[in-house]
């Protein structure tokens, strides 16, 4: 043979790693790795640790264990963007200055365009949920670690959440989604996160 | 770096208002001084600089209780580029919104209630700038000495208020001396010394603080 046809290298590992919040250990003893490609997605009842451990992915908040990453992971809470004054120009340009990067839309799939200098105040949920998205569009992270990401979104905003992260497994990268609808990825890894009574 | 301080402006001075707000403060804060102290010219040349020094103090306070606050923190912390760069930014840009305007416009004011006196009011206003840098930096580490605690705001006051004291005593000190044909040269020095070291220091404590606190709630 003596020729490497798909090279998985390992983008996130976690061995052994415990997370706790409040003195709760939410996360317990997880042990996984997400190659090019990979996608894992967390699941489990309110409370159960998702974001908890999303952030901890992140870096965001200390666990316990033995975590790998290459490079810096891009985390999109679930929080809905804050209804300001500033444009979605405006609200990408500095977020892509925070990744290093000057604001292109390459493509523009969430079709945001149009409200490209619209109030974020004048926007609805969805359409702000949109231009959260459109963050992963501008940066060049390797692994995506989103909560929640099709909150707020119509039918067709949730197409275009598939594609574009289906897209990004595809050029070789890896997400961990904290989501209530695994079925939208019904290919991916599921961890439950439920805590065992 | 340019956009990411322009953001930080916008927030705090659109989103906020907080530029209205601390002129509006400091605008009637000194009214109502004047009105309450009198038109005796001597008594007012005698408490005025140091008056406008402790509204500028007090008009610094404003929007520190949430200056850190928000979802913006988690886009710091991950973001590229160092957190106590981006915390400088934050300092500065908070310095904009509520110190330089008074800087720019305290002096002129002022100087209808206090005429000739050309070297005080360049006292009053490099001092206005230097201090409100301190001011800035210094109210950035209660930020974030005090991030995410209830009722922040007035526990904040409590933490900065003594180190912004040294900074307003050289500040209001060069000022009187200036007034007094003596030499403000020394307290402006200290003062410059004292805006150097906190707008340094400041954003490498804060990011640290930060840093610690936010993962490990």
């Amino acid at each position: 043979m003596g020729l490497i046809t798909a090279y998985m290298a390992d983008l996130l590992t976690f061995t052994g790693v415990n997370v706790a919040r409040g003195g709760v250990t939410l996360a317990h003893n997880i042990t996984h790795a997400l190659g090019t490609g990979g996608l894992l997605l967390l699941t489990g009842p309110n409370g159960s640790g998702k974001t908890s451990f999303l952030r901890a992915a992140a870096g965001l908040l200390e666990f316990t264990g033995t975590m790998h990453r290459a490079g810096d992971a891009q985390f999109l809470a679930a929080q809905p963007l804050s209804p300001s004054l500033e444009t979605p120009r405006q609200y990408l340009t500095y977020q892509a200055a925070l990744m290093g990067v000057p604001f292109t839309l390459a493509t523009d799939v969430f079709e945001i365009t149009r409200v490209l200098d619209t109030p974020l105040n004048k926007l609805s949920t969805g359409w702000r949920q949109r231009v959260k998205l459109s963050r992963l569009l501008c940066g060049n992270r390797a692994v995506w670690l989103l909560d929640e990401p099709s909150d707020g979104l119509d039918a067709a905003g949730v197409r275009t959440l598939q594609a574009v992260v289906k897209t990004h497994l595809h050029n070789g990268g890896a997400a961990i989604i904290a989501t209530h609808d695994p079925h939208l990825w019904p290919d991916a890894q599921t961890m439950d996160m439920t805590v065992p009574a | 770096m340019m956009a990411i301080l322009r953001h930080f402006l916008r927030r705090m001075s659109r989103d906020r208002g907080l530029t209205g707000q601390a002129s509006a403060f400091f605008a009637l804060a000194m009214t109502v001084c004047i009105f309450a102290i009198g038109s005796e010219e001597v008594l007012l040349a005698a408490v005025l600089p140091g008056l406008a020094w402790a509204i500028l103090l007090l008009s610094s306070l404003l929007g520190l209780g949430d200056l850190l606050e928000g979802e913006d923190l988690d886009d710091l912390l991950l973001a590229h580029k160092p957190l106590p760069a981006l915390f400088a930014a934050k300092a500065f840009a908070h310095f904009i919104s509520t110190s330089l305007p008074l800087a720019l416009a305290a002096p002129l004011v002022l100087s209808v209630v206090l005429p000739h006196t050309l070297i005080p009011m360049l006292c009053l206003w490099l001092g206005f700038i230097l201090g409100g840098i301190a001011f800035s930096s210094i109210g950035l580490m209660g930020a974030a000495l005090t991030l995410g605690s209830r009722r922040n705001a007035a526990l904040q006051s409590l933490v900065i208020m003594p180190l912004c004291i040294p900074a307003l005593i050289f500040g209001a000190g060069a000022v009187s001396a200036a007034q007094l044909d003596l030499g403000w040269q020394a307290p402006m020095a200290f003062l410059g010394a004292i805006a150097c070291a906190s707008m340094v220091l400041g954003p490498f404590a804060a990011a640290w603080i930060v840093r610690m606190k936010v993962t490990s709630q």
